[in-house]
Formats: C-alpha cells, structure tokens, sequence
C-alpha cells in the first residue's frame, strides 16, 4: 500500500508548528508559575535556589554581611511583588542580578558623599603572574575581599559575578547588559586591576 | 585571553558565604507570610460586616415595621409635607417624634451601618492584592 493511500486511511496526526511551539519550563519558570498560584513551598524554593549566590554577589559588592543581606532580601521582596510580570520562559538569575546590582550600586553612592573619580581606565595594568607567597598568607580571605572592593564598580562588579556568584560570561553579558565578548574584555580588565591590587597588599622585597 | 590563570586560582579559593541564620524564614515573611497574614486576617472583618449588614437589615425592618405600626408614618409624612412647621412651631414637632420614633431602634440601625462601613473598609485593606495573569 503506498504512502499517499495510507494518507487517505489514517487520521493526520495532529503537530504544531515549530515556530508556535512554546518552548519548556525551566525548574525556575515551573516555580514561578505555582508560586503565582500562591502553591505552597514554591516560592520557597525559588528563594532557596537563588540566595547564596546572590548574597555573595551582594556581600563582595558591599563588603558588609549587613548590608549584602537587605539587599538580597530587597530583591526578593521585588520578586515577589513582579511575579504576575514575570515572562516564566526567560531564565530568572539574571533578572534577579540586575534588581540586586542596581540596589547594591544605590547602597554604594549613599555611602558615597563625595562622588569618586573613576580613574582605574588611566591606570597601568598588570599582566605579570603574582608570587606564590600570596597564595599562603593567613589572611587570604581577607585580601581577596578587599582586593575586589578597592576595584572601581563597574569591575567590581563583574569580578563579584564571576567569582562570588559564580555566573557563566553569557549570563554576564545578561545582567550587565553588555555582549558575551564584551564581559569576557572587562572581566580581563578586571583581572589585570586586581593583579595590581594584590600586588600593592605584598610587603617590598 | 588565557583561562584559569593564576588570579582565577587564587578567587578560586574565596570563601563562599553561606547566607544568614533564618534570612529565607526572613523573606517568606516579608513576602508570602504577608499576603497570608492579611488574607487570614480578612476573614473576621468579612464576617463581622456580614452580621452588621443582617442587624442593619433586621432593625431597619423592625423600624418600618414600628413607625407603621403606630402614627409615626403619618407624623414624618405631615413633616415632610409641610416643613415651615419646624420653623412656625419647632417644639410641637420635637414633642411629636419624640413620641412616636423609636430610638432604641433607631441607635441599633446606626451603630450597625457604623460597624458596616468600618468593617468593609477592613476587608478592603487586608485583602491579598489581585495578581493580573501574565501576558
């Protein structure tokens, strides 16, 4: 029996159109949904997922426990307040970033009575790999901590993303609204910025 | 551009920090707790506007129900008709609604619609905002 008589017997099986298929929930997006529909523990479990990275984030921002932990709470109190806008097929962490950097950077200019000059484009970078004996220092944590905070804020910014949150280039690119290449160009600036900061914190040899 | 450099394995080594003592306790009660608390806490004013409205209903029945029972119906429709009678003689009028319109019932009826309005403005407050449905 050939194709175009069997055409003729069995039903058309019925498809969507690839260019009207909706795509799948992420885990994120399905938690968004039931948490709009007031589902108990969804809501939680968004929180859950997304805290600690985002408190480390705020935390190498600001530098302070205190201050870090407002802002991450800041920002899921506005996520809760957007979920009915929310577009649940966009993956959630970097909206959560943005909300969550852009409080960071009004925290950081109320401390700021005097607004600073950003003088880290006149400054010589440093490419030369840093001595072994910093790695052993006691107070690493401390030094790295600092290190990023000395960092004007826009790599600060990204150093802390990276690093601290521990966010893809592409995500990056995301949050900061900048290309995949372009966050990959700032986040080696950034680098050569704190190889020059770490290098000021060693005693003279 | 090379990865994993020598600063790459030295932030490999930043602590991480673990997030505060209670902080998700914290946020689901600055975020879902709320809207629970003030959904909860809508309930009592639902119903109490609910038994003001039957007591409103109640004595404004029992009211119409007395006036016409006795001549107060006939009083209040001569009044009306005739307002210059406040002014002409004001104490005769006073002296007749004293008679026939009952207080009691009257005071209930108020302190009801009082407690109506009170209420429903309770149950508006505390209700959970409306979510609008994504686009």
């Amino acid at each position: 029996m050939s194709a175009a008589v069997l055409a003729g017997y069995w039903p058309v099986p019925f498809s969507v159109p690839s260019s009207v298929a909706k795509p799948t929930l992420s885990v994120d997006g399905q938690h968004i949904v039931a948490a709009r529909r007031e589902h108990p523990g969804a809501f939680e479990a968004l929180v859950r997922t997304h805290e600690r990275p985002l408190y480390n984030f705020c935390l190498r921002m600001l530098g302070q426990a205190d201050d870090a932990a407002d802002v991450t709470q800041e920002t899921f109190v506005q996520l809760y307040s957007n979920l009915a806008r929310l577009d649940e097929y966009e993956p959630l962490a970097p909206w959560l970033f943005r909300v969550a950097r852009n409080r960071c950077i009004d925290v950081i200019r109320r401390r700021r009575t005097i607004p600073l000059e950003d003088d880290a484009e006149y400054e010589p970078l440093d490419d030369e790999p840093l001595p072994d004996v910093l790695v052993e220092r006691a107070d690493i944590q401390r030094v790295l901590g600092e290190a990023i905070a000395s960092l004007p804020t826009q790599y600060a910014e990204i150093v802390a993303l990276r690093y601290a949150a521990e966010r893809s280039f592409a995500e990056i690119g995301a949050i900061l609204d900048l290309e995949e290449g372009a966050a990959r160009v700032r986040f080696h600036r950034a680098k050569a910025l704190l190889r020059r900061r770490l290098r000021d914190t060693l005693p003279e040899s | 551009m090379h990865d994993n450099d020598d600063i790459d394995r030295l932030f490999a080594r930043l602590d991480r920090a673990n997030v505060p003592d209670a902080f998700t306790a914290r946020v689901l009660a600055q975020t879902v707790g709320k809207t629970q608390a003030r959904a909860t806490l809508a309930w009592p004013w639902l119903v109490a506007g609910l038994g003001a409205l039957t007591l409103l209903s109640m004595t404004g029945y029992m009211l119409g129900a007395n006036l016409a029972a006795s001549d107060g119906l006939d009083v209040l429709v001569a009044l009306f008709g005739d307002l210059g009678l406040v002014a002409t003689a004001p104490g005769e009028v006073v002296a007749a609604l004293s008679d026939v319109i009952p207080w009691g019932l009257v005071a209930l009826a108020g302190v009801s619609a009082a407690f109506l309005v009170w209420a429903v403005g309770n149950v508006v407050s505390r209700a959970p905002a409306p979510r609008r449905q994504a686009a």
